[in-house]
């Protein structure tokens, strides 16, 4: 029996998801005597391989492969070959499984939830015929029995899925894992690129706007922006307050409208599920589709001027009051402090 | 499970034709209309696009033949979208069903082949706004003693007079215009298709109403208007004429004010479950619970009242009392429920944020026009007794 | 100019999960009774209807669910479609990996240039059957489009992606996912609802299609075991009055998280 941690590389550093389905893996491992391994893909595997072992992965499998540098971690480069590797390691390491233990063979695969994972989830589900159960928040696995917890119907509902198979993929919404270092001697199996093929797939263009980089799944303060921010004064006044309290705007979908903010911003439903630290959300009234999107923060603090306004039904904090007189005085008060 | 929206389920015995159109009317409405309607009833405008988005949409004319550029939809479909059209605001359900059934409606029933080809399709796309003149200033139940006179003259008829409180007139092209004629010594009342770009025709607007603000209301006033023998509608005399176009309104009335009723019901389900007193929703009151509880029931009624309504006129078998029982009662209710609904919004009821008082203050007009309240109530009566009181004895 | 060709717009009808929801004995309740066409595959007719307006595709919709269903096919054909299929004995509780099946079974039959869908649907938001379709037909696919181009013979699909957009051009037959931030849905007009009356829909079994006695008899191999209410996070406090009361509030929260670096 194994866990499998399956881990994109093409950043210098591991991204906290990965860190988070690591933990998640040694978590599950632990409870069910299973083996832990990480599958390393991408062109940073070599790099990251020591601080997988440090989070407790043993068995450590290596797919280096050459990724176009400007087009790290695009699908069309990355995600299409994490699709063969899967398949390659299933097949490659159930051999060894069979020698050491036929009758424990099975595997449970645990993926990120980002971009890049639900392009290809799907396709390594098909690949390895195997059942898969995407964007959960916890799970249990016994071999060949999962249970998982995921959102449902706009994060309105819980719904517990269960799946049956000897070997079973799941992805694990960011956010919700506090990555924790368990370190083991790992052991190092690399191996060779298949050959990739992209099926006549060309990657024309990446476009990555100004202040469009950022990876909001990874941040751990995220300042949400609504409709309540409707003018460039607004605009300038959340900049200040996120470089103050090192934040990464988003944005609702009512306010992607207006065309102020890039597409790649919008968390909700629709866009971008999150759950950072803290969720400081301001002029953000709390429609269904965007709190299905950042629902799960470990914090949220509101700040709108409608008392009534379904954001404050789930902040921790609430604000009541006009945005345009509280921020200035919120940056006054934080560059004084900061001075 | 109980729908606390449709009690009786009336929306699925809806033919499959119908419910797709009221659920896109729905869409367009909520989607489209929505948005604009508090600006819209506050500051009295009329967004001149809107005509022809729900042209776009096919709303207008939904029942008129296709050849003629209508939708051929069915009368339950065009009580449907009057439904989701009030929903938002009464104003804008007074543009559509002017341009639909006091317009369209009497071109399509009365008027010659020539009248048709040049009208109705450009009503149904919009690039023609209609209005229709029956009441005068001082002749509102009773058009039969109207004033408006056309004489005639070579080529056609010299129209005088002024018509007031017409939906639409400040932005008509069009104007159907019933006036009194002479023939055989008697006054008879005939119907004339009037441009409103013609010389002598004028269509001042109607300032500082508190109702149906969303909409354009004038008057028509006409100076010795030529107009041309091909404008006259050919056969139609007396009052049946106007009556059968206010028949189609007021059938559009009774299933638009559904609509109203619905918003304000839902507007203050969902305010008393979120507005905390004490420590609780007010829907935890029983005050509250009951109010909602009478609303429920009183928009049943209307929702199967205007349903059936709806069967009767697609099958044919209408009789004018029957609207007038319709009319009146789903009026009288949803005008009862909006004044309920603005009492259960406490303070915030006044303000247009919460669009209820909207509903209150166009639905006045709403139990005024075509057919007062009381009015409908006279027909109901002569019909039950036997014995017209419209004429006071005494 | 390619009428000969066609987009096939994968569909499916799910519960109006905008309206109310409440949870009853027998599973979760929606204020709206009647099952809409997931927002998400709406999206994806819109686009495929823009590139046949601007390229002559055919647009052809398919379905897997019951012979109710075919109302909101319909809408389909409403929309703009010009031909229809209701795939109809799927099992009841079908999960992605079934409908994949039988689409690739029917794509397979059907031989469009392209197959457009929704990236997820918007009751389950699972978003998994694109991916294992395009494997099964060994197609080249690309997920979560935010626009289309049809350019050179291939299509050019800008993805939205964790820190950037890509445009990646794709040769026929391909398979692409959509946002449903990728436009707004037409909304079907009279004129479309009365003309969609006339518009062929062929409802098929899956027994009829290639492969269907397996297909027919396809288990799911994950299953839905129970719906709970989400766990309510608690409202906390509602701090309203003077500017400096609510500042004071505000710096009190944000020095509680360590990350903002405020108070530290």
């Amino acid at each position: 029996m194994r866990v499998c941690a399956v881990i994109p590389c093409f950043q210098e550093e591991l991204r906290s998801s990965s860190l988070e389905v690591l933990t998640k893996s040694a978590a599950v491992a632990s409870s069910s005597s299973a083996h832990v391994e990480a599958w390393l893909v991408g062109p940073t595997a070599e790099k990251h391989s020591s601080k997988a072992a440090q989070y407790g992965a043993a068995t450590l499998r290596l797919m280096e492969l050459e990724v176009d540098s400007e087009a790290k971690g695009v699908n069309v480069s990355l995600g299409r070959r994490i699709v063969d590797t899967v398949d390659e390691f299933m097949t490659h390491s159930a051999a060894e499984l069979d020698a050491n233990d036929p009758s424990e063979d099975s595997t449970l695969l645990l993926f990120d939830n980002t971009e890049l994972t639900k392009d290809i989830l799907g396709a390594c589900g098909a690949r390895l015929d195997a059942p898969v159960i995407p964007d959960v928040v916890d799970l249990s696995w016994d071999g060949h029995h999962c249970i998982a917890q995921r959102p449902t119907y706009a994060s309105k509902v819980m719904s517990e899925v269960h799946a049956e198979g000897s070997v079973i993929l799941c992805s694990i919404r960011a956010g919700l894992f506090e990555p924790i270092e368990k370190p083991v001697e790992a052991t190092l199996h690399r191996y060779k690129a298949p050959e990739s093929d992209l099926l006549g797939q060309v990657l024309k263009e990446l476009v990555a706007p100004e202040g469009d980089t950022v990876d909001l799944t990874e941040a751990p303060i995220i300042i949400g922006v609504g409709r309540g921010i409707n003018d460039e004064t607004g605009k300038d006044l959340v900049a200040k307050l996120a470089s103050l309290i090192r934040g990464e705007i988003a944005i609702s979908r009512a306010h992607f409208e207006s065309g102020m903010y890039s597409h790649t911003l919008l968390v909700g439903q629709s866009g971008k599920v999150v759950a950072p630290r803290l969720y400081l959300a301001l002029g953000i009234s709390g429609s269904i589709q965007h709190v299905a999107g950042m629902s799960e923060s470990h914090t949220i603090i509101a700040i709108n001027k409608d008392p009534e306004a379904p954001i404050f039904d789930l902040a921790d904090l609430g604000i009541v009051g006009d945005l345009y007189q509280i921020l200035p005085a919120l940056i006054h008060a934080l560059e004084s402090t900061k001075a | 499970m109980f729908n606390i929206h449709d009690p009786y389920l009336f929306e699925d015995e809806l033919a499959e034709d119908d419910r797709m159109i009221m659920e896109a009317a729905r869409e367009y409405c909520q989607a489209n209309l929505e948005p604009r309607a508090l600006r819209g009833n506050q500051d009295e405008i009329f967004d001149p696009e809107i005509p022809k988005e729900m042209a776009d949409m096919g709303l207008l004319g939904a029942s008129i033949a296709e050849e003629y550029g209508g939708g051929g939809a069915s009368q339950t479909a065009y009580g449907l979208i009057a439904r989701e059209v009030e929903r938002v605001d009464s104003g804008y359900r007074s543009f559509m069903s002017v341009q639909s059934s006091l317009v369209m409606v009497p071109i399509e029933k009365f008027g010659t082949e020539e009248q048709k080809q040049q009208y109705l399709p450009k009503l149904a796309s919009a690039e023609m706004i209609g209005c229709f003149g029956l009441t005068e200033p001082d002749h509102g139940s009773d058009p039969s003693s109207m004033v408006t006179r056309a004489v005639p003259t070579d080529g056609g008829w010299v129209l005088n007079g002024a018509k007031t409180w017409i939906t639409n007139s400040p932005i008509a092209d069009v104007a159907i215009v019933w006036a009194k004629v002479k023939e055989e010594e008697k006054d008879v009342i005939r119907g004339f298709i009037v441009e409103t770009s013609w010389k002598g025709v004028s269509t001042p607007h109607i300032k500082d109403k508190m109702s149906l603000r969303a909409s354009e209301t004038g008057e028509l006033v006409f100076q010795d208007v030529f107009v041309p023998e091909t404008h006259m509608f050919p056969e139609i005399r007396g009052l049946k004429g106007p009556f059968t176009c206010l028949n189609s309104a007021r059938y559009g009335i009774a299933w638009g004010t559904v609509g109203a009723a619905e918003f304000c019901y839902e507007r203050s389900r969902t305010y008393v479950g979120e507005r905390k007193q004490f420590g609780h929703p007010l829907a935890a009151n029983q005050l509250p619970q009951t109010k909602l509880a009478n609303m429920l029931t009183d928009i049943t009624t209307m929702q199967l009242l205007a349903w059936r309504l709806g069967q009767l006129r697609d099958a044919g078998k209408v009789d004018p009392a029957m609207i007038s029982l319709a009319k009146r009662h789903n009026v009288g209710k949803a005008l009862d429920i909006a004044r309920i609904a603005r009492d259960m919004h406490g303070g915030n009821g006044v303000t247009g944020d919460y669009r209820v008082i909207h509903h209150v203050m166009n639905l006045e007009s709403v139990n005024t026009y075509e057919g007062t309240y009381d009015i409908h109530g006279l027909i109901l009566g002569r019909e039950i007794t036997g014995i017209q009181a419209f004429v006071p004895k005494g | 100019m390619s009428q000969d060709r066609t987009i096939l717009v994968c569909a499916k009808e799910t519960p109006d999960t905008y309206s109310d929801l409440s949870f009853s004995a027998s599973g979760v309740q929606f204020s709206n009774p009647r099952p809409v066409l997931n927002a998400y595959d709406a999206s994806a007719l819109e686009e495929a209807l823009v590139l046949s307006e601007a390229h002559g595709f055919r647009v052809h919709v398919v379905m897997v669910g019951p012979e109710r269903a075919s109302e909101t096919l319909r809408k389909a054909l409403a929309m703009g479609a010009d031909e229809a299929t209701l795939l109809t004995g799927a099992p009841k509780d079908a999960d992605s990996a079934v409908i994949a099946k039988i689409l690739a079974a029917f794509v397979q039959q059907f031989g469009p240039d392209a197959v457009i869908m929704g990236r997820q649907s918007q009751d389950t938001d699972v978003g998994l059957a694109g991916g294992m379709l395009a494997d099964h037909l060994h197609w080249p696919w690309t997920t979560n489009a935010i626009g289309i181009r049809f350019e050179e013979e291939a299509f050019w699909v800008k993805r939205q992606g964790d820190s950037a957009q890509e445009w990646i051009a794709s040769p026929m037959p391909c398979l692409i996912t959509c946002s449903n931030n990728l436009n707004d849905p037409r909304i079907p007009t009279l004129k479309g609802i009365m003309a969609s009356k006339k518009k062929p829909m062929h409802l098929v079994g899956i027994d009829q299609l290639p492969g269907g006695d397996a297909l027919s008899t396809l288990a799911p191999a994950t299953t839905i075991e129970s719906l709970k209410p989400m766990p309510e996070r608690a409202a906390g406090e509602l701090v309203e009055g003077d500017l400096e009361t609510l500042v004071d509030a505000l710096m009190k929260g944000l020095a509680s998280i360590p990350e903002t670096g405020v108070g530290s």
